[in-house]
């Protein structure tokens, strides 16, 4: 019952007209963004990080939530019609759903992925919801100690999550965690790395960094590499699949949705792994395995569903413990604590209205999302017509003037440019940048969670194992640790 | 070997050096208390580590003509980045003298006319409509003072 009347107050906190409209704002850009190639969630999300300083925190957590789980939405639409993701968490989309258009069923696939969606999206709030409280009870047996191993166990767990070189995703957080220490020390009061400069006492700017490493390098690469675009023109109908389809497509939507939801609870896991994971058990468990690539519904109703829930899980950890287990969710920290509110255990007692706000306006966006897809497809299939000569400009510009508007300062466009060469160099030797960001915003977390065990145990670094939850969590981390250098190490072997 | 990731381990490698020497400066423990270095010589140990394993093994593949990949996809991409990069370092030295109106409008027409070079109207038209864009947005509806130049714009 008492879940209920938090929901109540939830939907109470959602319903205001204010809200509302930031909540429709999120899931038209997030569906904008998804449909347009090229422009992520996270760099929308950096973008817009600025806009959000102007309005309440609910209200910016609200908007900022609609453009990741609006970006699911649209990144299928581009990925069934052009064969390009949209976003990265629909590339799986791509082999089936673009299969289905070319056989002339772009509608059936469009409206599954939208269903689908609805459904795990829906489905996965509910988990949201009675999850979300479960572990707040737990987290508030957490101390430093449990802090520190969950953390270590989130970056070791996003290490094992990349796709590319585990030593460049270690470096990545080896340098997340440096750019995370410059600026003033707030224990001795002693400046860091700042080179004397009055600008950079208060760190690297979040909002500049994440811009610059996100925004500026993604449009960077996206200008160095030409991309053909394979599209499908001809009109879409039919969006409602038939029966069969749609028979075809429950037991996907619904394994997609529970797969989704668990593992974006995960720390490091994500809606990427969640849609190749979908793809890979309807494969197994279809009766038609060979249909797989040539334009299965299964292929695109299981994915579509698990990368939408796996949003709702990745709130979770970042609701109740104050983790944000991937780089979007770390940027949704970023706001709330640029705001002046601490995700964590404490945030359904002292911001009910933020931590039920937040959780309402799941539902009511989904509700909006799929009014905007199904019966506005085809203003979203004009958008890919949009030259990119003309869009990035138009990014950049608001890239500028975002960074500038944060503090007032020039200084931070100059930080955001730096971050902008530094993320498209990484970029080009396959570096993930995804590490560096999670490592940048759990920084400060980290290295006070470390101080204050090591005061707490007066020096004694074995405090980490005495504590039964810490112990557990840190012996894992170190387990899966172990096993990744082993892979590394085999698979090195194999290639010489 | 490729030299490009060569280059990169040994920036690495260096950036490690510097982080580890100013960390060590900083102090890693005082009294009872970690120090202001510890987690910047932790974070630079790990970098410097990695940059030299990297280096090794990428030096141990040895030299081989003709298997590298180029670092640029196309002479017209780099150029693009150039320009790209140059343009944002003038608008960032210009806003302050400038001002937003008249720097925004120069780098949109630089911009626009570097991406891809587009008819005058087209490009002077889409840089007005951006700056008065954006101008709506953060100046009128969320209330950020944008910078002023020397013409008061």
């Amino acid at each position: 019952m008492d879940i209920l009347h938090h929901l109540q107050l939830g939907f109470s906190v959602v319903l205001e007209p204010m809200n509302l409209f930031w909540c429709f704002i999120g899931c038209f850009v997030g569906t904008l963004i998804g449909v347009l190639p090229g422009i992520g969630p996270l760099a929308t999300l950096s973008m817009l990080l600025p806009v959000t300083y102007k309005i309440p925190p609910a209200a910016s957590v609200i908007m900022l939530s609609g453009i990741f789980y609006g970006a699911m939405y649209g990144g299928s639409t581009t990925s069934i019609l052009v064969n390009i993701p949209g976003e990265a968490a629909s590339v799986v989309t791509c082999m089936d759903g673009h299969q289905m258009a070319k056989q002339g069923r772009a509608g059936a696939a469009l409206g599954i992925a939208a269903v689908g969606s609805f459904i795990a999206g829906t489905l996965s709030t509910v988990g949201l919801n009675l999850f979300s409280p479960l572990l707040v009870v737990v987290a508030l047996k957490f101390g430093p100690p449990e802090y520190f191993s969950i953390i270590t166990l989130g970056f070791v767990v996003t290490i094992f999550m990349v796709g590319g070189s585990i030593l460049k995703a270690i470096l990545m957080i080896a340098f997340g965690l440096f750019v995370s220490t410059i600026g003033l020390d707030y224990v001795n009061g002693v400046n860091r790395f700042t080179f004397g400069s009055l600008n950079m006492t208060g760190g690297a700017d979040l909002v500049a960094v994440v811009m610059g490493m996100f925004g500026v390098s993604e449009i960077l690469i996206n200008l160095d590499e030409t991309v053909t675009r394979e599209f499908i023109s001809e009109k879409i109908k039919g969006l409602l699949p038939n029966m069969k389809e749609l028979r075809d497509s429950v037991w996907p939507i619904l394994r997609g949705s529970a797969l989704g939801f668990f593992i974006g609870v995960l720390p490091g896991a994500g809606n990427i792994t969640s849609t190749f994971l979908s793809y890979g058990i309807e494969k197994k468990v279809s009766r038609h395995p060979e249909k797989f690539g040539t334009g299965a519904i299964e292929g695109v109703a299981g994915p579509e569903s698990a990368n939408n829930s796996a949003v709702a899980g990745s709130m979770v950890p970042l609701l109740s413990l104050g983790l944000p287990g991937n780089p979007i969710t770390a940027l949704l920290m970023g706001a709330l604590i640029i705001h002046g509110v601490q995700p964590g255990p404490l945030l359904m007692t002292r911001n009910p209205e933020i931590f039920w706000g937040v959780v309402a306006s799941f539902y009511v966006g989904n509700v909006m999302l799929l009014i905007l897809n199904l019966p506005l497809i085809s203003i979203w299939v004009q958008l890919l017509r949009v030259p990119y000569r003309i869009l990035f400009p138009l990014i950049l510009l608001m890239c500028v003037i975002g960074t500038y508007s944060t503090n007032l300062n020039i200084f931070d466009i100059w930080v955001m440019i730096g971050f902008g060469v530094i993320g498209y160099l990484l970029r080009k030797r396959e570096y993930e940048l995804g590490p560096f960001i999670l490592a940048l915003v759990l920084g400060p977390l980290f290295e006070q969670s470390l101080r204050q065990s090591l005061i707490l145990s007066h020096e004694e670094p074995m405090i980490f194992f005495v504590r039964p939850i810490s112990a557990s969590i840190l012996v894992i981390s170190i387990l899966l640790f172990g096993l990744l250098l082993f892979w590394e190490i085999k698979q090195r072997k194999k290639q010489a | 070997m490729n030299l490009s990731e060569q280059i990169y381990n040994l920036i690495w490698t260096f950036l490690a050096i510097g982080i580890c020497i100013e960390s060590v400066r900083l102090g890693l423990w005082e009294a009872s208390n970690p120090g202001s270095g510890l987690i910047p010589f932790l974070s630079g140990l790990l970098i410097g580590l990695i940059g030299i394993v990297q280096f090794t093994l990428e030096w141990s593949k040895g030299f081989r003509k003709g298997i590298e990949k180029k670092f640029w996809a196309s002479p017209v991409g780099m150029k693009r980045i150039i320009y790209i990069i140059g343009s944002l370092c003038v608008m960032a030295s210009l806003m302050p003298i400038l001002g937003f109106f008249p720097t925004t409008f120069l780098i949109m027409i630089l911009l626009l006319r570097v991406i891809e070079p587009q008819k005058w109207i087209m490009v002077i038209g889409l840089s007005l409509a951006s700056c008065f864009l954006v101008y709506l947005l953060f100046s009128c509806l969320l209330h950020i003072s944008l910078p002023k130049g020397f013409l008061g714009i």
